[in-house]
């Protein structure tokens, strides 16, 4: 057996007094690929981070190439061969993409930048990832949310890493992104990498990881290759809880598209979306899906009025409507969950309460346009116990709870307007089982009293779960629509790949 | 201890007790400091300023900057001064030159909003336009126009300080009830925080530009007509100072110049710390130009101080 790389040895780390890790080990040998799982605030990034050299650890030992490391510097952690990428991307937007991949590595040719040789270079990681159509001289800035996480992965295999940590590095890719990169990580195996992948996504850790470590409440749980470990069982250790009831019940089909339209989009025009007819029915969740950057969140920008409809005709309850904007969309009972939850959906150096009743602080005040405390009291109280946001008080700094509380808190400032259509953008993207659950519960619930959801989602198992009905787009044109028993995950995968034959 | 740590990180506290250890210092240290006369004077000159910082206050906050505030100021007390020596009654004049003050704010949200031109640039460039246009019109020497109504309501003390100080005590509650309780506030907070996020949540962004800068166009508008009845004529600089102690006061308050952040209660401490600052100066008999040296070295050492503690989070 071939020595281990990486060996972590009764690792314990605490924060203000709080126990976040405690005596967890791992060990890594080269082709090894291991799997960190856990609930948000587990402990995953943490691990990571001192394995990484950001944070330094309080007890134990880590041994990197056989030797002990007692301080590690993210330099030296680098130096080592450990590389990471990261969920946050770092992509510079005003850099060329192959300046980006170059950056602090660059080829000098006397002192001077040699470009040709790095757009050369750039040009060969691109097509080895499949992005042929992107020119690395093109602005990173141009890309989409999953080419740049391509990218950043590009950046990373090209500094020949002996240990990949991979930290929610798929959250942003579709199926067959995920595909690609994993065909290029099993290449690099045969040459001994080593991967620590954290996903939310078990799926894809069980195509690619040969061990698997569960944490929970910083504690390691299990660690066991992955082959003994059904995803049922991993669920309940992590959790308690199994598969099965990840999702709520479906209800039947023909009741809910027997729904009157609530909204509707005909013959309609916005940005590259051209002749667009769409209908969302009362309590209805229509799940939007299709490879990633494809024109969904065009759709979901139109609807709240962030986007102008340049031709056709919108309605609401069978009224003909002009959006003039979020305000408007949002007197007309519409609510739009973003996607990137950090820059355009909350007010991260804000306290929680100053989140919560953003949307409806209107609501809250009295002729005077003072904000009544006591109302806003309340309303705070009545989202927390609702929505079991955990966190110390509502004074605290959002920015200081986890993923999945941050979600939350989101979903309640908008539901604190009692929306009648509801506008999803990635609502689980990077949160945990247990999180997700409860907001698919949520969702169920508030579809059972009438209310509209759209979803766009890049998880295909979240799609067949929750929605009644799925369109696909391609392309910035809605590609299929699928229904009722139709909607199964090969038929959404298909439905995602497969341009529809415009003569069928 | 550690509540008392707690209790200085706040930069508005700490604005509190500086200004108040440097009043006891000066008290103490410099002859005739302690007299009532000086220390109503005192407050005098940190209210006729006052003004102009809390509209530059709610600018900031909300993730902007006002550079016009000097030639603003310039601009009411001239306009004034026209108007009362026109004959108009003095409360038409104060009308009169507030409205005009308002039209730059709403000029410089105007640029700011649709044409996109950065606050910073569109300030200068409008207090450029006003303080040549003002040059033209008056050749040079604004006319004296000053009733005693105006000159009352600036330095009249029917109660222990001036009456200016009083009125910026008014003003100072009736945004400090904006500010924190009231929603224009939240979405000044919130378009300093964060403008993707507050368009987002419904925020008309375009609609708060134009209250915020009119708004700083109003208050700065107040000094003006203030310093106008303070002393009883106006010159075509008298604004001038102002621009850097405006800034000056918001950062010294506590309040962060990157926006979104700081209590706008720190305003008041941070104003008449300024003022104390510039008196002290003046004792030590330091020139004019070193005085400017100073301050300007103080912003930048306060700005460094607070980035900092950003950066530490």
């Amino acid at each position: 057996m071939k020595d281990a790389f990486l060996q972590v040895k009764q690792v314990s780390k605490s924060f203000f007094g709080n126990k976040v890790l405690s005596n967890v080990s791992a060990e890594l040998r080269p082709g090894e690929f291991l799997a960190l799982i856990g609930e948000n605030g587990a402990g995953k990034s943490t691990l990571i981070n001192l394995i990484t050299g950001i944070y330094s650890y309080d007890e134990g030992e880590i041994w990197i190439n056989g030797k002990l490391c007692k301080t590690i510097t993210p330099a030296e952690a680098q130096r080592l061969g450990i590389y990471t990428v990261r969920q946050e991307l770092s992509i510079n937007p005003v850099l060329t993409v192959a300046q980006n991949v170059f950056l602090g590595h660059e080829i000098l040719n006397h002192g001077l930048v040699n470009k040709k040789e790095m757009e050369r270079i750039t040009r060969e990681l691109l097509d080895a990832v499949h992005l042929k159509h992107i020119d690395p001289r093109q602005d990173a800035g141009t890309l989409t949310m999953a080419e740049k996480q391509m990218l950043e992965f590009c950046k990373a295999v090209y500094q020949n890493p002996k240990l990949l940590v991979l930290d929610e590095a798929t959250s942003a890719l579709d199926d067959d992104q995920v595909e690609i990169i994993f065909n290029k990580l099993r290449e690099l195996q045969k040459q001994g990498l080593m991967v620590i992948f954290i996903s939310h996504r078990l799926h894809e850790l069980y195509e690619i990881c040969n061990i698997m470590t569960v944490l929970k409440d910083g504690q390691q749980i299990v660690t066991e290759p992955i082959q003994s470990l059904d995803e049922d069982r991993l669920i309940s250790l992590m959790t308690g809880r199994t598969i099965q009831d990840l999702f709520p019940a479906k209800r039947e089909s023909k009741k809910v598209q027997s729904a009157p339209e609530i909204i509707k989009i005909e013959d309609g025009t916005f940005g590259k979306c051209k002749h667009i007819h769409l209908a969302v029915k009362k309590g209805e969740i229509l799940g939007i899906g299709g490879l990633q950057g494809q024109g969904q969140q065009t759709f979901m920008e139109c609807l709240f009025g962030i986007r102008k409809l340049e031709q056709g005709a919108m309605f609401l309850d069978g009224e003909r409507i002009v959006l003039r904007g979020p305000s408007d969309a949002m007197a007309r009972g519409i609510a739009y969950l973003p996607a990137e939850r950090k820059t355009e959906g909350l007010f991260v150096s804000h306290p929680i309460a100053f989140n919560l009743t953003f949307a409806c602080i209107s609501r809250l005040c009295d002729f005077l346009g003072t904000i009544r405390r006591k109302a806003e009291k309340e309303e705070i109280d009545r989202a927390f116990t609702s929505f079991s946001i955990k966190a110390h008080s509502p004074n605290q700094i959002i920015s200081e709870l986890s993923g999945g509380n941050q979600q939350k808190v989101v979903l309640a400032k908008w539901l604190a307007r009692n929306p009648k259509l509801l506008l999803l953008n990635e609502p689980t993207r990077g949160i945990d089982v247990g999180t997700k659950k409860e907001i698919y519960e949520l969702m169920a619930g508030l579809a059972g009293k009438g209310v509209s959801i759209v979803m766009i989602s890049s998880d295909t198992m979240e799609l067949i779960g929750m929605c009644d009905r799925v369109i696909t787009v391609y392309e910035n044109e809605i590609n299929y629509e699928l229904l009722g028993n139709d909607l199964t995950e090969e038929a959404l995968v298909k439905a995602s790949v497969f341009r529809r034959d415009r003569n069928e | 201890m550690s509540r008392c740590k707690e209790w200085l990180k706040d930069t508005t506290n700490l604005a509190y007790l500086t200004m108040i250890l440097v009043w006891l210092t000066t008290v103490i240290t410099i002859k005739g400091f302690a007299r009532l006369g000086h220390n109503v004077s005192t407050l005098q000159t940190a209210a006729l300023m006052g003004f102009a910082v809390l509209g530059q206050a709610v600018v900031v906050i909300s993730g902007g900057i006002d550079m016009s505030v000097s030639e603003i100021i310039t601009l009411s007390s001239v306009t004034c001064a026209a108007c009362i020596k026109a004959g108009l009654p003095t409360p038409v004049a104060m009308g009169i030159a507030l409205l005009a003050c308002m039209l730059v704010g709403a000029f410089n949200a105007t640029s700011i909003v649709f044409l996109k031109v950065p606050p910073i640039i569109q300030t200068v460039a409008a207090g450029c336009i006003i303080e040549g246009t003002l040059l033209v019109l008056t050749n040079g020497t604004p006319p004296a126009g000053c009733g005693k109504l105006l000159s009352w309501m600036s330095k009249g003390k029917p109660l222990v300080v001036t009456n200016a100080f009083w009125i910026w005590m008014a003003v100072y509650a009736i945004l400090w009830w904006m500010m924190n309780r009231s929603k224009f506030g939240r979405y000044v907070y919130a378009i300093g925080t964060n403008v993707n996020t507050a368009k987002n949540s419904g925020v008309h962004v375009t609609k708060m530009n134009y209250m915020i800068y009119m708004l700083s166009g109003f208050c700065a508008g107040i000094s003006g007509i203030l310093m106008l009845g303070n002393i009883g004529s106006t010159y075509l600089t008298i604004g001038d100072p102002y621009q850097l102690y405006s800034i000056a006061s918001v950062v010294i308050g506590g309040i962060a110049i990157t926006g979104g952040k700081g209590k706008f209660s720190g305003v008041i401490a941070g104003t008449i710390l300024t003022v104390l600052i510039r008196d002290i100066l003046n004792v030590m008999s330091i020139s004019e130009a070193f005085r400017n040296i100073f301050q300007g070295l103080l912003v930048l050492v306060l700005l460094l101080a607070y980035g900092r503690e950003r950066r530490a989070r």
